[in-house]
Parts: C-alpha cells; structure tokens; sequence
C-alpha cells in the first residue's frame, strides 16, 4: 500500500467518491432522523438509510452542487418513504403523503446545524442528572421498549414515560439555548 | 394544559416518537399537524434529537446501563427518581445561558476505554448468535440488498483512493486496509479539547470539538488540544494538518504536534511520509519541516520510529528507538539521521497551559513570554531563576541555543558561603536568588563557567529583573552581570544598578572595553542620567549596545543614551559570566561592596544583537508583577 501524496491530483472517479463520501457523512444523520420519524420499525429505518444511500451514489451525477446535498438527499429518502408508506396502507398509524412532504420541509429546516446541535447535546447532557441519563441510554442505547425499562426500575410506564418526556424537552431547550450563546440563530 | 386525550401536543409528540401512543391520540396527533404546519418542525427536531440521542448515548453509557439492565442498581434509580432534578439543573443551566462553558471530556473520554472493552465483547457475543441463528434483540441480522453492499465497497473503494491511507497497528505490522461503508466513517475518534487563538479550517462550525476518523482538518493559526478517544493528549501548533485515523492514531501531514501518551494509550501512532512513529508511554514530538522530512523527538520515555521504505511504505522490520533526550530527522527516501534535540522545538503541556492562562494570571502571561524569548536565535543566555529540587546548586540556562553549556553553579568554586539563597521571586510561582556581601571581600554570586567562548559580536542586549531592598541601609545597589577576563582586566561587558547610598545612586552603568588601554582611559564605563528607583520593588534594567553607544533602559523605558564607550573586549573563552558580583571584588580584595548586588534577581536574558525600544517594552509589560 502506498501513501497518497495530498497534493496529487486524484482521479476524476476518486474526486467525485470522496465528494461523496463526506457529503453523505454529513447528510447521513439527517437522512435518519427523518426516516425514523415516519417509520417507526428502528430495523426498516436502517434498512431505508441504506437505500437511500444506495440511491444517493447511484445518482450522485445528478446531484447539483451549486445546492446543499443533504435536502437533496431527504428528497431521495423522501421518495422513498412514500413507496414505503404505500406498502404499509393496512398498518394504523401511517402518515398520508401531504404530512411526509411537510415533514420532509422541516427536516431540510433543522438539519442545517446538525453538527452544532449534536455538540451541543453533549454538553446538555454533561449537565443531566446520571438517572436520567440512565433512563435515556435505557431507551436509546439498549432500545428497551417503555414498559421493560418500567419493570427494571420498578416504576410505572407513565412515570418512565413522563421521565423521557420531560428530559427530552429540557434537552431540547438546553440545545437551543446552547446554540443561541454560540452565535447560532435557531 | 390538559388535552381532551390527557396529552397536550408537546406530550404527543412524546408518545408517537416513544411508539406508546394510542390510536384515538394518533388521530388527534394528525389533525394537528394538519392543522398547524408549524408543528412539523417541532417533529422534525424532537426526531433529530432522538436521533442524537442514540448516537450519543451509544458512545458513553453502555457499561452503566448493562448494570442496570441486569438490575443491579435498581434501588440507586428508584431513590433517586425525582424528573424535576432534570429541569431544575437545566434551569439553573438557562440561567447562565450567556456564557459558554468549555466542555472538559476528560473523564468521558477516561471512561471510554472500559466502554469500547464491553462493546466489542458485545459485538462479539452478537457474532456468535448471528452465526448460530439465534438473532434476539439488540442481535437481528441484516439482509443487506446487493446495491448497499455495492455503494460500501465503492465507498470503500472511494475511501482508500482518497486516503491512500491504512491504519497502523503496529511499526512492524503490514499497513492495512479497512473496508469502510459510509455510515461508518462517521466515528467520532477525538474531540478538540481546548485552544489558544485556535483558528481552524475543515470544521463545520466554529464550535465543533469532534473529529471524526479520517476526515482531516488544518488548524490555521494558534494552538489546540486534542484529546483521542483511548486518551492521547496532542498539541497541535498551528499552522499543521492532520486527520485522526483510529481512536488511538494520526496521520501527520504538515505542522508539529506535542503528544503525551498515558497508560491507556499506549501504542498511539503518528504516520507521517517520512516514517510512523508508534509510542511506548512517552511524551514526544513530531513535525513535518519545510523541506517536507520529518523531525522526531522523544521528551519521556520511548517511542519507535518505522522509517520510509522508499516507496511511500514503511520499513517495520527495523524500527529505530528513540529514548528522552533523542532525536532524528527522517526523510521519505528512508534516509533517518540523528540529530541533537531541541527542547524549545515544540510546545509542551507547561506552555500550552501558560498560553492558555496567560489572560488570567501575570504568572502564565510571564510564562507564556518566556517560553517565546526562549526560541530568539539571538539570545545568547536566558536564566528564569526557577528552583530545581532536581539540579540543586545550578541555574539553569533556558536559551535553546546555547542550552545546558551555560548553565550556572550557585556560589564561587570551592566556597559555599558564596552561595545566594533561594527567595519567592516576581510571582509565587517562581523563585529568583538573594545576592550581597559575605564579609568584606567575599560576595555571592552566581558563576557561568567558559562563558567567554561565545563569541560576542559588538551588539549586545542585556537585561535583568531586580528587586531593590527595603531597607535603606541596605541599599547602594551593585553589580548585576559581568563578563571580563580578571587578570588583564578585559572588560567584555559589566551592568549595574546603584541605588541611594552610592555615589551613582539611581543610575544604570554599563562597562565594556579595557579598563587599562592607556589611550582610552576613560572610555570602559558609561552611566544612565539618574532616575529614581523606588526601594523595595521589582524593576526591569536593561541596556542596550549598539554602534559603540550604549542606551539605558528602566522598567521598559529608555532613560538616556550614553557617550561612545569602548568596543567589547575579547575574552579568553573560559572567562566566566558572573550574576551578582564582579571578579573584580574577589580578585583585587577590594573592601568596597559596591561590587556585590545587594538584592534580589529572578531573570538575566543575554542577546547579541540590540533589542528594540518596543522589545524592551514588551518584555517589561510581560513581566511586570500585577495585572
């Protein structure tokens, strides 16, 4: 393996990976979340993430880069959770396709500052209480659903519920609050 | 406000992303985002927070939730499970809002290498169920389609075009290749711990402390702090760029950078074209110079340097040790050669933390300074008067080019009554040395052996912080610094302070010449016009030789130019430089003590080449006691 000088050109094919690659690394997250705000299976929205990334390389010569890629790639996952939706047509709680496009708008909207968010987020977080963190990881990290989390700690599901509730608002308030001091408008 | 279905919209939203929401809630929950498209955002942001949740909390809780999810800590959960906590500690967070605390991830970071232990033995516990067919929760298997398989191995593919770039495991290892799919180049590896003047590019906002793997970013002016995941410290001085490439590695492409390497990160790397460096507990440096070779340094301990093989590899089967005090130049032919090491060719930890405070506290302002004289190719010698437990009886000399050769030796040879004694100097942080009379023909004294073979031109700067006594008896001032070969009374050069009490008082003298060259005789010593020197403070004398004049400077400004004084004198090159007294005094047996300081120094900076008026006054400004 030989060491690549950073001052060699790259091949026009590589250019245009490398492009891709951080493009999408930035996007990605974005691409995600509004997914997972659709598709409520955390499995399928990984699976979708995938797609779409699949569709984002795919037709990455069809992207514009006079426009910012990550509304452009939600456009693409977008398209893609509508054909989803329609193969979910039985199931309850499915959004029509009026609420995903607007949906979509506001995921373009917020994911301007995702990184500034998500740093903020580790400094909100510092400053929260270790059980409700905790209770956080509990849903987030082991992904155990509101009534285990309820029977582990002895609570009641309204009571965990109420926990996440509240610590995701108070997060929320500390990021904008965070964001704010830093010179971010949001 | 309570809703008709017991949740206001906010709590909606809650219970749709947390999936406990019912079907008469669901049909409320749509109605309002029909009705109010604003609602929508508020959707979108809650999403990408949980979102963020996920990703965060990934990286830092999994040791504390397995305990709890085993149960182990339940009863520490259940007494402690008070919500209002969260927001009565966000609020007092709110409160503050206005001012942004600096984020300290060292702990965090302290923790991760436990963390990274349970999740690799979860991973592999998740291998094993997948293999046998047995995926449960947290362990399903993924069907991936062909094309996602196709966009990972392009990326892959698209990656290692790009980076050229394999992550090291070890000097003697075979460079290697790891297959990277695009959500996985997004790992955070190290965060920027903190900055002096840090101006960065690559970054996505001023804010950003993560650095993601192989993603590479320039600091373009200042100096940072770089903490890696397994908890390597690195300083970055600017202008350098570098991009992490592991948890516990870097790849080095311009710039220097300062690494401290504490036990859990032991095996940290630093590839650079001219060879990879792999430490073995250690502080070391490493910069890429202007021509492109790589300059390695080893302060503590031992690193390994895998040299070049000429083809844009590394040679691991015949590393070079290098151990404190070393140091090499490699290049990426593979040509390494050893070199003597430079201790102020990188910022370390002290600097670093004195550039950090230097707004805050006179001590690191004076410090920050101090370590920046210490790099003037002019300065010929530089005594910061710090007290070494561990070089007793010496004073040591800071100036890196003329280094430990002109360190000094507390006390005239052979005689310990001449030894000055140790008192807290400008700052408690530093001390400086107490100098006056033994008896009447003994004066302590500070002595610089061999001095006289450093070949000083006919510019001179010389400067000295001194503290005057308070006492008035006391005073009378004395002879700070001076150069000169006794028995033929060459006189290279000679500066003093007199204080009230001398018939000089309140003047600055400078000597140079030959006190017995019969056709000048009254050209070896000029003095300052007078200017009242307050008892009992810290004062900053300097003079300046320049063109057979010398100028006379006092706490930063100059108080007069002399007449033409003599040229200086050539010694012969073991003349030793004394601080505090005059080989005159011991030599002659004079009874004057007019040749011994009487009072306190605590920094002597020598340079061959003449300071400027705005040099001084810098040096002055930062040195001062006070704010």
């Amino acid at each position: 393996m030989t060491e690549s000088d950073p001052n060699t050109p790259l091949s026009p094919h590589a250019d245009q990976m490398r492009r891709l690659t951080l493009l999408w690394m930035k996007a990605q997250p974005a691409v995600s979340a509004f997914i997972a705000s659709v598709v409520r299976d955390r499995h399928r929205v990984e699976d979708l993430t995938q797609e779409v990334a699949a569709t984002v390389a795919s037709s990455f010569e069809r992207y514009d880069p006079a426009h910012p890629f990550t509304p452009w790639a939600i456009g693409i996952a977008r398209n893609k959770v509508l054909h989803e939706l329609r193969s979910m047509k039985r199931d309850r709680h499915v959004f029509d396709e009026k609420l995903v496009m607007g949906l979509a708008a506001a995921h373009e909207a917020v994911a301007d500052d995702y990184d500034a968010r998500r740093e903020a987020l580790v400094y909100c977080l510092e400053r929260l209480p270790g059980h409700a963190r905790n209770v956080l990881g509990l849903r987030y990290v082991r992904e155990l659903p509101i009534e285990r989390i309820a029977d582990n700690l002895g609570k009641t599901p309204g009571s965990i519920s109420n926990m996440l509730y509240r610590s995701r608002q108070a997060l929320a308030q500390c990021i904008r609050l965070r964001l704010r001091s830093e010179g971010w408008h949001r | 406000m309570n809703q008709p279905h017991g949740l206001d919209t906010e709590q909606l939203i809650a219970a749709y992303l947390d999936g406990t929401i019912t079907d008469a809630q669901y049909d409320l929950f749509v109605e309002r985002l029909h009705a109010q498209p604003a609602l929508l955002e508020r959707l979108a942001e809650l999403s990408q927070l949980d979102r963020m949740l996920t990703d965060e909390l990934s990286h830092t809780d999994r040791v504390e939730l397995i305990r709890l999810e085993s149960g182990d800590a339940i009863d520490a959960v259940e007494k402690s499970d008070d919500s209002g906590m969260v927001l009565s500690q966000l609020a007092a967070l709110e409160a503050q809002a206005g001012e942004v605390e600096p984020i300290d991830l060292t702990d965090e970071i302290a923790r991760r290498e436990s963390e990274e232990k349970v999740r690799q033995l979860h991973l592999r516990r998740a291998q094993e169920l997948r293999r046998a067919g047995l995926g449960g929760e947290g362990s399903r298997v993924y069907v991936i389609p062909q094309v996602v398989a196709w966009l990972g191995l392009a990326a892959a593919i698209g990656l290692v075009v790009w980076l050229g770039w394999p992550e090291p495991s070890s000097p003697s290892a075979v460079p290697r290749v790891d297959a990277v799919q695009p959500e996985q180049t997004h790992v955070i590896v190290a965060r920027v711990h903190s900055g002096v003047d840090a101006r960065w590019s690559g970054l996505s906002h001023p804010g950003q402390s993560r650095l993601y793997r192989n993603v590479p970013v320039t600091l373009d002016a200042g100096y940072a702090e770089v903490v890696f995941a397994d908890g390597a410290a690195v300083i970055v001085q600017a202008p350098a760029s570098f991009e992490p490439t592991g948890r516990n590695g870097m790849r080095l492409t311009a710039g220097r950078i300062t690494a401290t390497i504490p036990e859990s990160a032991h095996g940290f790397t630093v590839a650079t074209a001219g060879g990879l460096i792999t430490d073995h507990g250690t502080e070391f440096g490493v910069a890429i110079q202007p021509g492109g070779e790589l300059l390695a340094q080893t302060f503590t301990g031992l690193i390994s340097l895998a040299p070049s093989d000429g083809a844009g590899g590394w040679d691991g089967q015949s590393p070079i040790d290098l151990r404190a005090g070393d140091a090499v130049v490699a290049r990426s032919t593979g040509e390494v050669q050893r070199v003597e090491a430079n201790e102020t060719a990188f910022v370390r930890e002290v600097e670093y933390t004195a550039r950090q405070n230097a707004g805050d506290s006179p001590y690191h302002r004076w410090l920050a300074y101090s370590y920046e004289l210490r790099r003037d190719p002019g300065l010929l010698a530089y005594y910061t008067f710090d007290h070494q437990d561990e070089s007793p009886g010496a004073l040591l000399n800071r100036s890196a080019r003329s280094g430990s050769r002109m360190n000094g030796a507390l006390g005239l040879p052979g005689d310990p009554m001449t030894i000055p004694r140790w008192v807290e100097g400008r700052f408690p942080e530093k001390g400086a040395l107490r100098f006056g009379v033994v008896d009447q023909t003994r004066a302590r004294a500070v002595v610089v052996e061999g001095f006289g073979g450093m070949n000083l031109g006919q510019s001179l700067t010389l400067a000295a912080w001194v503290r005057t006594p308070d006492a008035a008896e006391d005073a009378g001032g004395g002879t700070l610094l001076s150069l000169r070969d006794a028995p033929v009374r060459h006189l290279s050069f000679q500066l003093s302070l007199f204080l009230e009490g001398d018939p000089y008082a309140n003047q600055i003298q400078f000597g140079t010449g030959n006190e017995l060259d019969a056709d000048r005789p009254n050209d070896s010593f000029r003095y300052s016009t007078p200017r009242p020197v307050a008892p009992g403070g810290w004062h900053l004398v300097a003079v300046v030789y320049e063109d057979g004049v010398a100028s006379f400077y006092l706490d930063g400004r100059m108080v007069s130019r002399s007449e033409p004084v003599g040229p200086i004198a050539v010694t012969r090159p073991s003349a030793a430089l004394l601080i505090g007294t005059d080989p005159y005094m011991p030599n002659f047996n004079r009874t004057s003590r007019v040749e011994a300081f009487m009072g306190d120094i605590d920094e002597v900076a020598i340079f061959d080449r003449p300071m400027s008026r705005e040099e001084i006054d810098q040096m002055y400004q930062a040195g001062r006691p006070g704010r």
